[in-house]
């Protein structure tokens, strides 16, 4: 379906707006403008392609029936979406839970200071690895993660959204938000390392040393 | 800054955030100056150049196109559903009263109308000129060019299409005579003895002068006094010729 140029410069709430309304055109914008955020952020929540499709179509069928109860005072339309969203994978993550791999606790508590204690990963380790390989090494250690690290790794850092935006989706605190994330930051690189020191490395040509 | 403020920092030093010049700047000194949290801050920048280049390796990643098709229709179907729910709601609880007050206020006005009209007809009465000229009221006939002609002694047969099943009230038009040779009539009544069950088929109407003791044959009383007086009626006829109805007439 062709989306008119006038309807894809209208505001979310706009949008909603005119859905509400009875608008097909509004609706399949809103769709399009929004799909793939919340697409992804189930693909590397849940790692399941099918179930993030799932995931997906349930949000946009809750916003059809409920949008109603949307309030543009509590958060954005976007929020809105990634919320319901969340609560579909983490659902969906209930479901499964028996078929996702345990992450493997470092016996330190923090993890920043155990990582530290060890030393800089091996640059050497990488030479043997392709990027697709390495990415891969990255996903997984994300999708290893607590659900509640997770969520905010995969909403702060993959969707680089601000703490308050990620927040306002988690229904949390701010500080909540900051901590889960440094807490979960440190899993990552500890996990990663521990994966034969190559995620870490990937990209770090990318990242200027000191 | 010692290491416990860098580590509430790090975060927002490795992922590049924008943060207060002079905080990232003091930040920065102490990484230099001590090389356990320069090897975290590097490992946090390794980080999160390892997570960007997941996100951006994710990001054509979309929903299955036929996604959308499927959600279109359940969009359609919804706004049905939500449109016939709109419907029922206009027929409910509160707008439901406030559409039946409407209809009571619209039936009493209608009545009023009807009433008035009504009323009005009655007080021009039948002596009235617009009466006389034309309107007749329930058990008034003037007499048309048409039907049965008020014609003295004579009476001249004349032709009608009663209701099949029932005697008709008062089966003559309007007259368009002068007020002067308006009649009076009764409404027909049923004869006593006529059997008025089956339908009457080309009726007839005859108006008659005759004496009054001829009415005892039709089965109506008739008192002895007034046995030589004339009265002139009109006689319902059905199609087998017997009479079933009378309407007396007084010219």
């Amino acid at each position: 379906m062709a989306i008119s140029g006038a309807t894809t410069k209208l505001t979310d709430d706009d949008l909603l707006q005119r859905m509400l309304d009875g608008d097909e055109d509004a609706f399949s914008a809103l769709y399009r403008r929004h799909q793939g955020g919340v697409y992804r952020f189930a693909l590397q929540m849940t790692g399941n392609p099918a179930a993030s499709e799932e995931v997906t179509q349930d949000a946009f069928m809750t916003l059809i029936r409920e949008a109603r109860r949307f309030d543009p005072r509590k958060g954005s339309v976007k929020a809105f979406l990634y919320g319901i969203g969340r609560n579909y994978s983490l659902r969906h993550l209930e479901r499964e839970r028996q078929y996702v791999p345990l992450l493997e606790m470092m016996p330190d508590g923090d993890g920043l200071e155990a990582l530290g204690r060890e030393g800089m990963p091996q640059p050497d380790l990488l030479s043997d690895l392709t990027r697709s390989e390495a990415i891969d090494q990255i996903r997984n250690a994300v999708l290893a993660l607590p659900e509640n690290y997770r969520e905010v790794v995969v909403l702060c850092d993959l969707h680089e959204m601000c703490y308050a935006e990620a927040a306002g989706i988690l229904g949390c605190a701010v500080g909540t938000v900051r901590s889960r994330l440094h807490r979960g930051r440190a899993l990552l690189v500890a996990k990663l390392r521990s994966a034969c020191h190559v995620a870490v490395d990937a990209s770090s040509d990318r990242a200027p040393r000191l | 800054m010692d290491c416990q403020v860098f580590d509430v920092l790090i975060d927002d030093l490795g992922r590049d955030l924008p943060i207060d010049v002079t905080i990232r700047q003091q930040g920065l000194d102490h990484a230099r100056s001590c090389q356990h949290c320069n090897n975290r801050l590097h490992e946090a920048r390794a980080l999160t150049g390892a997570l960007r280049a997941l996100a951006a390796a994710d990001a054509t990643e979309q929903a299955p196109l036929h996604l959308e098709g499927v959600l279109l229709n359940a969009f359609e179907e919804a706004m049905k559903v939500e449109s016939q729910t709109h419907v029922v709601r206009l027929f409910s609880r509160g707008r439901l009263a406030w559409l039946g007050m409407a209809a009571a206020v619209t039936i009493t006005a209608i009545g009023l109308a009807l009433a008035l009209t009504r009323e009005r007809a009655l007080h021009q009465g039948p002596g009235s000129p617009q009466a006389r000229a034309g309107r007749q009221t329930p058990g008034m006939v003037g007499s048309a060019g048409s039907q049965p002609e008020v014609g003295g002694a004579s009476a001249k047969p004349s032709t009608a299409q009663p209701p099949s099943r029932s005697l008709p009230a008062s089966p003559r038009p309007k007259s368009n005579r002068p007020a002067s040779h308006v009649v009076w009539a009764t409404d027909f009544l049923p004869l006593p003895y006529a059997d008025n069950s089956g339908p009457l088929g080309d009726a007839d109407i005859v108006r008659l002068t005759l004496p009054n003791s001829a009415l005892a044959s039709l089965g109506l009383p008739v008192s002895e006094e007034s046995t030589a007086k004339d009265v002139t009626a009109d006689i319902l006829l059905g199609e087998d010729g017997i009479p079933r109805a009378i309407s007396f007439v007084r010219l």
